[in-house]
Parts: C-alpha cells; sequence; structure tokens
C-alpha cells in the first residue's frame, strides 16, 4: 500500500508557479486576440475596399445614367447569335443598369423567360477614341418545351432614348426578347448612324469572348496569389564602440526570404492597374557567435613561508586562482517576420495571352515579430522572443519601395500563371529592441525575390 | 459571494483581460486538486492547464450558470482537455472490450470516508480502474460519457467499471479496514 501518495501528489506541484502559468495563457490569449484583429483587417482589406470602390464607381455612374443614348436594334450580329448585345458610353454603368432591366423584363412577361446571363466588358473604339461599355445579357425561355435563347434582329428605327423601353421588342418567333442595344454619346453626332456600327461590327459582334483573358488590361477585378522566394543583405545602423553592435552586423549580414501575399487588382486607367492586399514575409538569417564566459575561483592548496633573495619573508596563504574559461559556440537561424498590406501600381501590356508587367509600389507593417539570438549588452549571445516581450518596433509605416518585373501566361479566360522578380529598397529601418533603455538595434532589409503565383478574374 | 462570481463571469464573456486573471486565480487551486489526481507529470499538467484555460476563456460565453456549477463546468473542460492530451501522446490507457450481465453493486459509503482516504486506495490499483472510477464516482460521469471518453461501447464501459469495483472491494477489504476498523 502506498501511504505517503497523498503526500507524494501534494509534493507534486512542487516548481510551479500560477503567476508564470498565467503569463503564458494570457501570452497566447493576446496572440488570439492580435490574430483576430487580423483576420478582421485582412477581410477589410480583401473585400472592403474594392467594394468601396465599385461602390464608388456604381454611384459616379449611375448619376450620369440619363446623358442620353439613343436606342436602336442594329443587326450587326449574326442571326444565330443567341446572344443580346447592349452598347453604352462610358459613363452608363452597366451593373446597375442590367439589374433594372432584368426587372422590367420580368415585370413585362414574366411567365415565359428569365435572364440567362449578363456580362460586361470595356472596349475602346478606334475611330472616335471613345471608351464604350459592352453589355451582353442574354435571355432564354422558361417554358418545358421551348428551349430557345434570344436572337438579336434588326430594327430600323429609332427607340426612345430611355433604356428601359428596350425590353418592349420580343421575337416574333420565340416570344422572348430581342437583344438590346445602347450606342455611345458619341454617336448620336454620327451621321449615318448603321455605318458607323458597321464599322465597330468586329468589337460588338463579340458572342462569347466578351470575357477578356485573366489579368487583361480591361478586366474589372482581379485576385492574384503569389509566393516567392528570395536572398538580400542587411545594412545595419551600427555604433563602432559598442561591442555587441560590430559583433552582431559582422556576423549576421546575409539573409533568404519567403513570402506569400494575396491581392486585388483594379483597373486605374487602359493599362494601369492599381494592387492592394495583405502579406506576409519572413527574413531568415544565421547568426554565428561565441560566447566566452571567464570564472575565477580559489582554490585551496598547502600554505608556505618563503624568503626572497633580498632576505624578505613572504606568506603564502595556500589560496590559489583558477581559472575556468567556457567558451560555447553559436550558429544559429533568425527570423524577423512581418504582415503586411502590400499596394503597388502596375502597367501592363498585353500580346496575345502574354501579359509583361511593370510595377512600383511599397507596403505597410502591420505586426512585426523578431524571433531568435541577438547579442546582449555585454557581448553574450541570448535568445529572444521580441512579440512576446512587447518590445518589437518595427516601423509602422512604409518601409521600403519595391520594384518589380512579371510575366503572366493566360490558361483560360479566367485564369493565368505568373512569375515574378521584384527587389525591395528599404525605406525605413527595422528596430530591434530587446530592453527599452538598454538595447537599440537598426537594420535595413534590402533583398531580391522570385515569385510564382495565378491570378483569377473576379469579374 | 455568487453574485461576485456571475459578475466575474459576465465580464470575462465581454473579454475583460482582468477579469480573466481573477477568474484564473480564483479556479486554479480547485483545478490543480482535481488534476492531480489524473496527471502524474508536472510539464504534462501546465500543458492541460494552459489548454483549459484557454478553452475556458474561449467558451465561456456557453456557460450557463442556471445549469451548473462553473467549478464542474471547468472540471468536465479539464478533464476533456487531459484525455486529449493523452490521446495526442498517445498514452490513452486502453480499457479492454467486456461486458457483463450482472452489474457489480458496491457497498461502500463514500461519504463516510474522506477522499484522501479513498484516493489510497485509489492509488494502489491500476492505472485504468482507478482512473475509471475517479471519473465515474467522484466526477459523475456517466456510461455513455465514459464511453464517448475512452472511445469503446458503453457495454464495455459497465463491464470495466464492475470490475473495478471488484478489485477496489478487495483492496479495502485487505487493508484500509485493517488502519480505520
Amino acid at each position: 500500500m502506498k501511504k505517503n501518495s497523498i503526500k507524494e501528489n501534494m509534493t507534486f506541484w512542487e516548481g510551479w508557479d500560477d503567476e508564470k502559468v498565467w503569463v503564458k495563457i494570457d501570452e497566447v490569449l493576446r496572440k488570439k486576440r492580435r490574430k483576430r484583429f487580423f483576420i478582421y483587417f485582412l477581410f477589410f482589406t480583401v473585400l472592403g475596399i474594392p467594394m468601396i470602390l465599385s461602390l464608388s464607381s456604381t454611384e459616379k455612374t449611375s448619376n450620369n445614367k440619363n446623358n442620353g443614348a439613343k436606342h436602336m436594334d442594329c443587326g450587326v450580329n449574326d442571326k444565330s447569335s443567341p446572344l443580346a448585345l447592349r452598347i453604352g458610353n462610358n459613363s452608363n454603368a452597366p451593373g446597375n443598369e442590367s439589374s433594372d432591366i432584368s426587372k422590367n423584363i420580368i415585370t413585362g412577361n414574366a411567365a415565359q423567360y428569365k435572364v440567362k446571363k449578363h456580362t460586361t466588358s470595356n472596349k475602346h473604339s478606334k475611330n472616335d477614341s471613345n471608351k464604350i461599355n459592352l453589355s451582353l445579357t442574354e435571355f432564354i425561355s422558361i417554358e418545358k418545351d421551348k428551349e430557345s435563347s434570344s436572337t438579336p434582329i434588326f430594327i430600323s428605327q429609332e427607340n426612345p432614348e430611355n433604356l428601359y423601353y428596350a425590353s418592349d421588342k420580343f421575337s416574333e418567333v420565340t416570344n422572348i426578347p430581342i437583344y438590346l442595344t445602347l450606342i455611345p454619346e458619341s454617336f448620336k453626332n454620327n451621321n449615318d448612324l448603321k455605318t458607323s456600327i458597321e464599322n465597330h461590327k468586329h468589337k460588338l459582334c463579340l458572342t462569347e469572348n466578351l470575357k477578356k483573358p485573366a489579368g487583361s488590361n480591361n478586366s474589372f477585378l482581379t485576385l492574384q496569389y503569389s509566393s516567392g522566394i528570395g536572398v538580400g543583405v542587411r545594412q545595419d545602423y551600427f555604433d563602432e564602440n559598442i561591442e555587441w553592435q560590430k559583433l552582431k552586423h559582422n556576423n549576421e549580414k546575409y539573409l533568404y526570404s519567403i513570402s506569400h501575399s494575396l491581392k486585388i487588382s483594379k483597373v486605374l486607367h487602359s493599362n494601369w492597374k492599381l494592387n492592394v492586399g495583405i502579406g506576409y514575409i519572413s527574413h531568415i538569417s544565421k547568426l554565428k557567435g561565441v560566447n566566452i564566459q571567464m570564472q575565477q575561483t580559489l582554490v585551496p592548496s598547502d600554505s608556505a613561508r618563503y624568503q626572497n633573495i633580498n632576505g624578505t619573508n613572504y606568506y603564502h596563504n595556500g589560496y590559489l586562482v583558477k581559472t575556468t574559461t567556457t567558451r560555447q559556440n553559436y550558429d544559429v537561424v533568425n527570423s524577423y517576420s512581418s504582415y503586411l498590406i502590400p499596394f503597388s501600381i502596375t502597367y501592363t501590356k498585353q500580346i496575345k495571352n502574354h501579359q509583361f508587367i511593370l510595377g512600383i509600389g511599397s507596403q505597410i507593417n502591420l505586426i512585426n515579430e523578431f524571433n531568435g539570438y541577438t547579442y546582449n549588452e555585454v557581448s553574450k549571445i541570448e535568445k529572444i522572443n521580441l512579440v512576446a516581450k512587447k518590445n518589437i518596433h518595427g516601423s509602422f509605416g512604409l518601409n521600403s519601395i519595391n520594384t518589380s518585373l512579371g510575366y503572366c501566361q493566360n490558361i483560360n479566360s479566367n485564369l493565368g500563371v505568373m512569375m515574378e522578380i521584384e527587389y525591395c529598397i528599404p525605406l525605413l529601418p527595422t528596430y530591434i529592441q530587446d530592453n527599452p533603455s538598454v538595447q537599440v538595434y537598426k537594420s535595413n532589409y534590402s533583398f531580391g525575390q522570385f515569385k510564382l503565383g495565378v491570378q483569377y478574374r473576379l469579374k | 459571494m455568487n453574485s461576485e462570481l456571475h459578475k466575474l463571469i459576465d465580464q470575462c464573456k465581454s473579454g475583460n483581460r482582468e477579469s480573466q486573471k481573477n477568474l484564473y486565480f480564483l479556479t486554479i487551486a480547485k483545478l490543480k486538486m482535481v488534476l492531480m489526481r489524473y496527471c502524474k507529470e508536472l510539464h504534462d499538467a501546465e500543458d492541460v492547464i494552459q489548454s483549459t484555460y484557454l478553452k475556458i476563456f474561449e467558451c465561456i460565453h456557453q456557460y450557463d450558470s442556471n445549469k451548473g456549477d462553473l467549478y464542474h463546468w471547468a472540471n468536465r473542460i479539464l478533464i476533456n482537455e487531459y484525455f486529449q492530451l493523452l490521446r495526442s501522446r498517445k498514452k490513452l490507457v486502453v480499457l479492454q472490450e467486456e461486458s457483463v450481465d450482472e452489474e457489480y453493486s458496491l457497498q461502500f459509503n463514500w461519504h463516510k470516508f474522506t477522499l484522501e482516504e479513498v484516493q489510497n486506495v485509489f492509488n494502489s490499483m491500476n492505472e485504468s480502474q482507478s482512473m475509471l472510477l475517479h471519473l465515474y464516482f467522484i466526477e459523475q460521469y456517466n456510461y455513455s460519457e465514459l464511453s464517448s471518453l475512452f472511445n469503446i461501447k458503453e457495454s464495455s464501459i459497465r463491464g470495466n467499471i464492475s470490475r473495478a469495483k471488484k478489485a477496489f472491494e478487495i483492496i479495502w477489504n485487505k487493508e484500509i479496514n485493517h488502519q480505520f476498523y
């Protein structure tokens, strides 16, 4: 029988410190809170900003909705085409009106048809250098025995300027709406409207390729994910007179980096795009160093009395000084990671399915974390985790300028594979500060990266 | 006291850090006492305590004071977390698949003796039996809860408990009786 088992159990908690355990729990809780904040932020960045951008553009266009646009059926499509085609000037919002059109159509003759597909795209008219929005609406019959779609028919008359009347035209054969056509404001002044439309026939008769390839210049929003690896150098701000800073600078020069980023792109103007997103980058560097520790202890031995050659008497108490030198070699890996918001402006040149991208941008640091080893004020290597200690002083702001050169190969209309070479020029130094009063270490990270990724056209 | 505890819990629900700290220091001693019955290694205990409190703070909005005591709720989380740790480290005791036709009924008045005295007997039993009886008699786990905890059939839990009861009675009669009577 184990009589002393209870006592054993009581001694079980020896060395346990409630306070220490709480500190660990608190640390994890804090990390979780920070992660939650980051997810909210990410959610806002990825969804909120594009939403605001699209809302603002919709608002802008809806204000100009009543800009006169003539409506007529131009008959430029092949009769076999199942698509309805609407051409509007740049001020006409595709999204805004399409929903109204659908509404009108459905209330007009709800039992017989419905909107099957609605797609939009920007086109540039070469003749009058006007930018026009193409909007295609395809209708299908919802009657079981009829499987027909909307068919374009040429109507040689000008309808009222209001877009909504467009849905009043029905095909006599299928009894579903014919395609809708709006023409840009500039066409109004053209004497021969029909000729003008004929001139644009090759653009207007797009029946399938209205969706541009992924990442194409005219695409509205593009989602981009890329991962990269790179090499670089650390440029330290160090004081020659401070031994540990000099040691750190000399022993930790080169770095490797790994990065991930998710960006969303919006076309600003023809070939120019604005990219915003979220990213993660980790710089890994090797620190080689030595800790030398000397310890002196008194060792007792025999005492002695002796006389030197001059006849002076001496007494030795018998204690000898023993010096122990401990040498520890360190070959350790340090990692400096950041969560950031990259943003850039890119210029894209498209040749068939190939895109060549030139970009310049910057990034805002959100959370910085340093894990690893550094020299302390007595030039001794010690391990630190700066996020846990709350003493990280990363620069919240634009800390670098990124220049990039990329290439994208379109796989299909929505998807593209891309590769990119990026070089980051530091603007502001990154602070590593272990103890606010003692250690401040500033470094610049300049590095080049090779990135691989995919991009997907959202709409 | 109860109203203070309720207030503390409400503050924890709103994510107040100071209240979380107070709740921790208020409950840690009791949870340590419970954990001590099962856990044999200090570093395991630290992991369990940490994950238990993280879970408590994460799920505190699910706690309903009308349904039961906070300590009882926290104990359940603690035991679940401990079993989770055992499972992840593949240290969980394996119970034999066995069933009994008739359940052994133990003639023992638990309220007559202190937990320490009973604990001494539990310590003389093998690990799986002691753990089962702990959970069944002291933590008031029912068969279905034990079955999901050990991941075996309910009938096997009945069999194992029956066998554990017999073992308990034998040890009790042999050794403890001599000391107390």
